[in-house]
C-alpha cells in the first residue's frame, strides 16, 4: 500500500490531489519518462490550466487520471491521485468506470472524431445517463434535450435525431461538452477542446465552459498549448516542459511575472506587433505588379459521378476574387476554415482547376498555358505547405529532395550540387551534416526548414506559404517566422502568407486580405486592417483572438456568424 | 567552402535501394529466406546433373518404396524417384510462381498507378474494367484460352498472371489515392516535375510496402493454382510434374505411402516460409522509418 501523507488526507479544500505522479512509456528505444513527479491540487469551482508544448506530458497526465492510458506501453511509476478518498491511479477498472462520465467528465480535442458517426446525437448523449443512473430511456431523452439546450444548441429536440456529420465542428464540441456535463460531474477535464476549432467558435466554446462552470460550480482541468486560451479561462496555471511542472501560480502571476526561463520563452514566442521592416509603399505601382488575380472563381463540383456533377451541391470555394501582389511585398491572407484561403492559394499554384477568371504572373496568363509552358511557369511559383510531416517524401533523403529541386531548371555537376545543397541548408539554419538523413529523423521545425529550403531551391519569384507554422509548437513557430522574415529581407522574396492566426499574419504581412465565404471582404495595409477594421466580419474575428495580456482582455463579442 | 569539406566526410549519399539492401542484409530471417530460395532455384535448374534417375522412367517392379540409400526420398507408385521428381517439379512450380506473379505485378502495379494518379474518368473506366474481369469465371477463362491457343506452359503463366493482377491493381490504386493527396506530391507538381518522374520517384517507393506483402501472398497462391489446373488437366501433364501435382497425388495415397505427401509438402512449405520472411524483410528494408540507428 502507498502511504498517504496526513496533510493531504485531511485537506478538505482540494477536490483532487495529485502527488508526485510519474508516468513512463516503454518503447523499443528504452524507457521514456512522460510525466516526472507532477503534484497539484484542484479546488472545487476553479479552473486549472495546464499549458505546454507537444510532448510536454500534459495530455498523458490527464489521461492517467481517468485510467485511459494503455498499459503497456504506459507505466505509472509512482504517485497518487486522490479523489474523494480514492486513488484514481490504483482503482480497479470497474470502480473507475463508475467515476468516468459520471463524477469526472472529459472533453477531447477533435470533435470530428470523438463522436461515433453511425449513432444519432441523441443515442450518444443519453449513453452516459443510462449507464450511471437507473432511469428509463424516455426520461434520459428529456434530460439530454435539456442538456443540449444548456450548451446553447438551437432546436435540441431536432438535433437529437441528427447524425454527427450534419453538425459543424463547434456544434459537435458543444455536444461533447453536454455529454461530459450531463451527469453533473465534479470535475471536467478538457484536453485541448478548442484547438481544432476556428477562432470565433473557440471564443464561444471558452465562454460556454466558463458559464457552465459558474452555474454548476465544477472544477475544470483545461489543457492547452495556447497561452492566449489559458489566459482567458484559467484561475491557476501549471506550465509543463519535458514532463515536469516548471512553473505554477495564479494566471495573473504567470502571465505578468513569469519566473521560469521556459515560461518567459513561451510568452516571448507569441508573435506580437507588426512586421519589423516595412515595405516601401512606392513599390506598389503599375510596373511592379508580380501577380494579378482577376475575378477568380474556383468551384468544387458536388458530385463526381461518371455522368457529370450535380450542380446543386457545388461549393463556391473561391468566388470572384481579385487582387494584386507587388514585387517584394508580403500579402497576408487570413480567414477561418472553409473561407477559401487555401483553395485560393492552390488555384494560384495551378494545383486546382479554376472555373473563371485570370491569374497573371509577370504579365503571363497562367490558365491557358500548355503543359510545357506551365512547367516553365511553375518554376516561378513555389509553395510551403502546412504539415511538414506530409510535405516531404519519407523515402528520399534530404539531399535527394533538395537536389531534385535544385536541378529543376538545369542539371549540375555532383560537386556543384553538393555545394548548393549545403549552402541552402545553411541558409535555412540547418547543419549540412544532416544532408543524408531521411525526413523522419528530423523534428517538425527542422522539417519545415527543409521544406522552405526546397521552395527556395527552385528560385521562385513568388512563394505561397499555406499555414506554414500552424502545425508547429509556439517556440518553434516563432523561429520559423523569424527565418521567413529573414529570407524575405535577404532575398527580396515576394510572398503570399496564408494563415488562420491573425497575430501571425499581423507580424508577417505588409498588406492583409481577409477572406470570408470565398470572398475577400477587406484588403488593406495590415495596420489599417487590424486597427480600423471596416467589415463586420473582420471586427468579429479580431475580437475573438485570445489575448495573453490579461489587463487588455477583450470581451467576447463573437456572434454565431460562422456556425450557421 | 568549409561546409563542403565537412560534408564530404559523411561520404556519398545512398539511394533508397542501396540503403534497403544494407538494411535487408542485417535481417537474419530475410537473408535466410533469400538463401533458401536461391538454393531451391539452383537445385531445380541443375536437377539433370544431380540425380542419376530420370523423372519419367518407370520401374513398375519397384513400386512405391520408402526412403532408402538408393532413393533418398523413396519412389512413387510407378517406381519413379521422388527426389528427382521434386527437383524437376520445382522447375515448373518456381517458374509458375515467379513468372505468373511477375506478370500480375507488372500489369497490376502499372494499372493501379495510372488509374490512381490520373483519377477522374480514366480511373472510373479502368476500375470498371477490373470489376468486369473480376466477374468472369476464372476456370472458364483459362479453358477458353487453352482451347483457343492450345496447351502451352507459358500461356499458363500468362493466364494465371492475367487473373491475379486484378487484386494487385485495386490495392495499388487505393494506396496511390491516399498518397496522391499528400503534400509532397503537390510540392513535386509545383516544382514542375513530369508525371512520369512523380509516379516513379515519389509515388511508387511509397506503395512498395503493400505491393511486396501482396506479392509474397500471390506466389504461393499461384503455385497452388497451377496444381489445381493440372488436376483439371489444364496445366502440366504427366510425366511432367510440379510440387502442387505431387502433393495432390500424394494425398490420394496418404495412408499407404505417407512419404509421397510429406516430402513435397515440406518442400512447398519451406518455399512459402522463405518467401514470407523475405517479403517481410523487404517491406521493412524499403521503409527508412523502420531503420535502427
Amino acid at each position: 500500500m502507498r502511504s498517504i501523507p496526513a496533510r493531504q488526507r485531511t485537506d478538505s479544500l482540494s477536490l483532487l490531489t495529485v502527488n508526485n505522479l510519474s508516468i513512463s512509456f516503454q518503447s523499443r528505444a528504452g524507457r521514456i519518462i512522460a510525466v516526472d513527479g507532477a503534484s497539484f491540487e484542484l479546488e472545487p469551482g476553479k479552473t486549472l490550466g495546464i499549458v505546454g508544448e507537444s510532448g510536454s506530458g500534459k495530455s498523458v497526465l490527464c489521461y492517467s487520471l481517468l485510467g485511459l492510458l494503455r498499459s503497456p506501453p504506459a507505466i505509472i511509476e509512482k504517485g497518487t491521485a486522490l479523489f474523494d478518498g480514492m486513488d484514481l491511479l490504483t482503482l480497479p477498472e470497474h470502480r473507475l468506470r463508475m467515476i468516468r462520465g459520471n463524477r469526472i467528465g472529459m472533453v477531447f480535442q477533435d470533435p470530428m472524431t470523438s463522436l461515433n458517426p453511425y449513432l444519432s446525437i441523441g443515442k450518444q448523449v443519453i449513453e452516459p445517463l443510462c449507464l450511471h443512473r437507473q432511469i428509463s430511456r424516455k426520461t434520459a431523452w428529456g434530460i439530454a434535450i435539456q442538456a443540449l439546450e444548456e450548451v446553447g444548441l438551437d432546436g435540441p429536440a431536432r438535433l437529437m435525431n441528427n447524425y454527427p456529420h450534419q453538425l459543424s465542428g463547434g456544434m459537435r464540441q458543444r455536444v461533447m461538452i453536454a455529454m461530459a456535463m450531463i451527469n453533473k460531474p465534479e470535475i471536467l477535464i478538457a484536453d485541448e477542446p478548442t484547438t481544432a476549432l476556428d477562432v470565433t467558435i473557440q471564443a464561444q466554446i471558452l465562454e460556454l465552459i466558463k458559464e457552465l462552470q459558474r452555474e454548476k460550480n465544477i472544477a475544470v482541468i483545461f489543457v492547452s498549448h495556447d497561452l492566449g486560451v489559458i489566459a482567458r479561462i484559467a484561475d491557476h496555471v501549471l506550465v509543463m516542459q519535458h514532463g515536469r511542472i516548471v512553473e505554477r501560480g495564479s494566471a495573473n502571476d504567470i502571465f505578468q511575472h513569469p519566473r521560469h526561463a521556459y515560461t518567459r520563452n513561451l510568452l516571448a514566442s507569441i508573435p506580437t506587433g507588426t512586421k519589423p521592416h516595412k515595405y516601401d509603399p512606392a513599390g506598389r505601382n503599375q510596373h511592379n505588379v508580380l501577380l494579378s488575380v482577376q475575378h477568380l472563381k474556383t468551384w468544387y463540383d458536388g458530385d463526381n459521378s461518371f455522368f457529370g456533377g450535380n450542380t446543386d451541391l457545388t461549393v463556391k470555394a473561391v468566388d470572384n476574387v481579385s487582387f494584386e501582389v507587388y514585387r517584394g511585398e508580403t500579402l497576408g491572407l487570413v480567414g477561418e476554415s472553409g473561407s477559401g484561403k487555401s483553395t485560393l492559394g492552390r488555384s494560384i499554384m495551378q494545383l486546382l482547376d479554376i472555373k473563371e477568371g485570370t491569374i497573371t504572373l509577370n504579365n503571363q496568363e497562367l490558365a491557358g498555358l500548355g503543359p510545357r509552358q506551365l512547367k516553365q511557369a511553375r518554376y516561378n511559383l513555389q509553395m510551403i505547405f502546412q504539415d511538414p510531416y506530409a510535405s516531404l517524401n519519407p523515402r528520399i533523403t534530404i539531399f535527394d529532395t533538395l537536389a531534385e529541386a535544385l536541378q529543376i531548371r538545369n542539371s549540375m555537376s555532383d560537386r556543384d550540387l553538393l555545394a548548393a545543397v549545403s549552402s541552402l541548408l545553411n541558409d535555412v539554419g540547418l547543419e549540412p551534416a544532416h544532408v543524408y538523413k531521411y525526413p523522419h529523423e528530423f523534428s517538425g521545425g527542422q522539417r519545415q526548414r527543409i521544406a522552405i529550403a526546397r521552395a527556395l531551391a527552385v528560385k521562385p519569384q513568388l512563394i505561397i506559404a499555406d499555414e506554414p507554422v500552424s502545425a508547429l509548437d509556439v517556440t518553434i513557430q516563432s523561429q520559423i517566422l523569424e527565418l521567413l522574415l529573414d529570407l524575405v529581407r535577404r532575398h527580396g522574396l515576394t510572398m503570399i502568407f496564408i494563415s488562420h492566426d491573425l497575430s501571425v499574419v499581423r507580424y508577417m504581412a505588409d498588406r492583409t486580405a481577409v477572406m470570408y465565404r470565398g470572398r475577400i471582404v477587406e484588403l488593406d495595409h495590415t495596420e489599417t486592417v487590424f486597427n480600423h477594421p471596416k467589415h463586420p466580419y473582420t471586427q468579429t474575428l479580431l475580437s475573438a483572438i485570445p489575448v495573453v495580456k490579461l489587463t487588455r482582455k477583450i470581451e467576447n463579442k463573437a456572434t454565431e456568424i460562422t456556425e450557421k | 567552402m568549409k561546409s563542403l569539406e565537412n560534408l564530404k566526410q559523411f561520404g556519398q549519399g545512398h539511394s533508397l535501394w542501396q540503403d534497403a539492401w544494407t538494411r535487408l542484409s542485417r535481417n537474419k530471417a530475410a537473408v535466410l529466406g533469400l538463401i533458401t530460395l536461391i538454393c531451391m532455384v539452383l537445385l531445380a535448374v541443375s536437377a539433370g546433373w544431380l540425380t542419376p534417375y530420370s523423372y519419367e522412367t518407370q520401374d513398375l517392379a519397384l513400386g512405391a518404396t520408402p526412403p532408402s540409400a538408393a532413393h533418398w526420398l523413396g519412389t512413387d507408385t510407378l517406381g519413379r524417384d521422388l527426389l528427382t521428381r521434386l527437383l524437376y517439379g520445382g522447375r515448373v512450380s518456381l517458374m509458375v510462381g515467379f513468372l505468373a506473379t511477375a506478370v500480375a505485378l507488372i500489369i497490376g502495379v502499372s494499372w493501379g498507378l495510372v488509374a490512381g494518379y490520373i483519377g477522374g474518368r480514366v480511373d472510373h473506366v479502368m476500375m470498371r474494367i477490373v470489376d468486369i474481369l473480376y466477374a468472369m469465371p476464372f476456370t472458364i477463362f483459362i479453358i477458353l484460352l487453352m482451347v483457343v491457343f492450345g496447351q502451352n506452359i507459358f500461356l499458363l503463366f500468362l493466364a494465371i498472371g492475367a487473373v491475379e493482377w486484378l487484386t494487385m491493381a485495386r490495392i495499388v490504386r487505393g494506396q496511390v489515392l491516399t498518397i496522391r493527396h499528400q503534400e509532397y506530391i503537390d510540392a513535386a507538381i509545383t516544382m514542375g516535375l513530369s508525371s512520369n518522374v512523380i509516379i516513379w520517384r515519389h509515388i511508387l517507393p511509397n506503395v512498395l510496402g503493400p505491393i511486396i506483402v501482396y506479392t509474397t501472398l500471390t506466389i504461393p497462391n499461384v503455385i497452388l493454382l497451377e496444381s489445381f489446373l493440372s488436376f483439371l488437366g489444364l496445366g502440366i501433364q504427366p510425366p511432367h510434374s510440379s510440387w502442387g501435382a505431387l502433393i495432390s497425388t500424394g494425398v490420394d495415397t496418404m495412408e499407404e505411402y505417407p512419404w509421397l505427401l510429406i516430402y513435397p509438402g515440406c518442400v512447398l512449405s519451406l518455399a512459402l516460409f522463405s518467401l514470407n520472411f523475405l517479403g517481410d524483410g523487404l517491406r521493412d528494408a524499403l521503409d527508412p522509418r523502420t531503420a535502427k540507428n
